[in-house]
């Protein structure tokens, strides 16, 4: 055997069968443009379902008065349902979903492990705790604060909550290079039963309008969405677009061990710092707008893998497209299933993410080993 | 040339290394042998850059790797780990793409070094099948294309670019130990640099153009594979009396 080609054993096949990584990049541009379709049809069903009828005409004049082409306002109502409340709430289920689909990826990459999820290890849960002892403090102080100002408030010290969480989680789990999985999902579930008992007690004690409830914050809701949380959630879901195209081989290679990421040319510590920060903002800004929603980090990442593998620079795109629209079609659900009332969207993601999860364990036994 | 000098390595109170120094030349496979134990993986990962010592340094033509950044590195060098584990469905031509980081701009290149180091290895039939099916000793061989690579010209404008291998046959048949060790003294002939860890006395004897013998973290012996291989130095490294016998291996017959 020898290189260049010629002559070796002849033992091995000497055409060139091997056509690099080709058929799978085919494969993930054409579910990346499906999704895409995807997140469209569903936005725009988004948009035009809830429990208040509206006509096609009505969705017509409504559109048209707001792009200012008709002078009469006959369509009011049509338009505060559909720019005040519709849309912001799709754009925001969007980028919550996104954000959390996201996360949840570049945290299994970072764990090397498909179990891992921002709300199933307590990063949600400590950001969580974050944001409602802020609104302890600012209603304690009696600060004045523009909801502009205190919604973005929320977001960072959610963001901070979680990044605590992540940095506590990987110290515990970690231990010379090696993450074990087991630690890391049990130290997650004390972290992640402690944040939420802390969260109740401030709850409990609040009077505060701003504090929401404790479903909210443990089963998660896109109810509140305003134009003023899509605003928060914006700079932290533009680092995370930014960052996506800088952060797949990385991840790839971080895959097969630090000490191998190194020899490939990658920091470890650097990108493992870039990821937990990551990971950390973007849970802890999907917090902060629509409290705890679980289980989204495993089954979007979990689905796209089997489809189009595990290659970082095409997953993580698809994970921001599959977990926008799956998270805006859960919303969907949650409006219309019980309606006028509204079910916690918190429910609908366990209810699909559940079994997702207990077959990645079933049929993986050995990476939950010790 | 890649070379230590004096490094001393500790983990608590053990001293891993003591005062070891060798010198990897280009066009040259230079294996480190030893007992269990002696400090061969670490002497390596100190020559990878990946462990610091806590005294001494490693040169690569004349600059401390310390300096120099992990991308930097790795247009220079490539690292055969002894085993490396992988939990997510990647393929086989995936995992060989990673290798491939620093000509990612170039796809046609990419996919055809990809395409001709599993052919190298005798994997090119496996190159969509996912990793994970594959057996420890297919695993390996997959690695070993992702390393080749990561540094496909041995020797590109006169500088010469360095594989390290740590126990590469460890988990192969006997046609592929072969194999992988004359893919490494190819890579040596045509003017790339190998530093090779073998358990394999014989192995090491007939591949290696130069030994570096490590016990209880320092250098006994080093020099040209002939000379130091003798009875005496494995009697003393490893407790063993043995006798040379001039036979080589059957499959090298041809």
């Amino acid at each position: 055997m020898t290189l260049a080609g010629e002559a070796g054993h002849g033992h091995h096949t000497s055409g060139n069968s091997a056509r690099g990584a080709t058929p799978h990049s085919t494969r993930s541009q054409a579910v990346i443009a499906a999704l895409t379709i995807l997140l469209l049809a569903v936005t725009i069903t988004s948009v035009l379902i809830g429990p208040s009828e509206m006509s096609l005409e009505g969705v017509a004049g409504a559109v048209a008065e707001r792009l200012g082409s008709a002078d009469a306002q006959q369509w009011l109502r049509e338009q505060v349902i559909l720019f005040d409340i519709r849309l912001p709430r799709t754009v925001l289920g969007g980028f919550v979903g996104a954000g959390l689909a996201v996360s949840g990826a570049m945290m299994q990459g970072l764990f090397r492990n498909p179990l891992a999820d921002p709300t199933l290890i307590g990063v949600s849960a400590g950001a969580a705790l974050a944001a409602v002892t802020v609104i302890v403090v600012i209603s304690g102080m009696n600060l004045a604060m523009s909801p502009g100002w205190s919604v973005q408030l929320l977001s960072i010290a959610a963001f901070a909550g979680g990044l605590v969480t992540t940095w506590l989680l990987y110290v515990i789990a970690t231990r010379s290079g090696r993450t074990s999985v087991a630690t890391m999902l049990l130290a997650g579930i004390a972290l992640s039963a402690l944040a939420m008992a802390l969260t109740g007690v401030l709850i409990f004690e609040s009077t505060d309008d701003q504090m929401r409830d404790f479903t909210f914050w443990n089963l998660g809701s896109l109810g509140g969405a305003t134009w003023d949380r899509v605003l928060a959630m914006l700079p932290f879901m533009a680092i995370l677009a930014l960052a996506i195209p800088f952060l797949g081989s990385g991840l790839n290679a971080l895959l097969l061990g630090e000490a191998e990421a190194f020899h490939l040319g990658f920091d470890p510590q650097r990108l493992k710092r870039g990821i937990i920060v990551l990971t950390a903002a973007a849970t802890g800004a999907c917090v902060a707008s629509a409290g705890t929603i679980g289980f989204v980090g495993i089954v979007v990442p979990h689905v796209l893998r089997l489809v189009i593998g595990a290659d970082h620079r095409s997953l993580l795109p698809a994970c921001a497209l599959l977990g926008a629209a799956l998270m805006v079609g859960a919303d969907i659900v949650s409006r219309v299933i019980v309606a006028p009332a509204e079910l916690p969207i918190g429910i609908i993601t366990a209810i699909l993410g559940v079994p997702v999860f207990l077959s990645i364990l079933l049929r993986r036994r050995s990476i939950i080993d010790i | 040339m890649l070379s230590a000098t004096d490094l001393h390595v500790t983990a608590g109170r053990a001293h891993l290394l003591r005062g070891v120094s060798l010198k990897a030349r280009p066009g040259l496979v230079t294996a480190i042998i030893g007992p269990n134990g002696a400090g061969k993986s670490t002497l390596l990962k100190c020559l990878t850059g990946e462990s610091r010592p806590a005294k001494g340094q490693v040169l690569l033509d004349g600059v401390d790797i310390a300096t120099l950044r992990a991308h930097e590195l790795a247009g220079r060098r490539a690292v055969l780990p002894q085993s490396s584990a992988l939990s997510f469905p990647f393929t086989v031509a995936e995992v060989v793409g990673l290798g491939l980081r620093g000509r990612r701009r170039n796809a046609t290149l990419c996919s055809e070094i990809s395409a001709k180091a599993l052919d190298l290895v005798g994997m090119s039939a496996h190159a969509h099948r996912h990793y994970q099916t594959l057996s420890g000793g297919e695993q390996q061989r997959v690695h070993l294309a992702r390393v080749l690579s990561q540094v496909w010209e041995p020797c590109a404008n006169g500088i010469a670019n360095y594989l390290l291998l740590d126990e590469p046959t460890s988990s192969l048949d006997i046609r592929h130990q072969l194999d992988v060790l004359e893919l490494a003294g190819d890579f040596a002939r045509r003017g790339g640099g190998v530093v090779v860890v073998l358990h394999d006395l014989e192995m090491a004897r007939l591949y290696a153009d130069h030994l570096v013998v490590l016990q209880r973290g320092t250098v006994v012996a080093s020099g040209a594979s002939e000379a130091v291989v003798t009875p005496e130095l494995i009697a003393s490294v490893y407790d063993l009396s043995a006798a040379m016998i001039e036979k080589r291996w059957p499959t090298l017959a041809s």
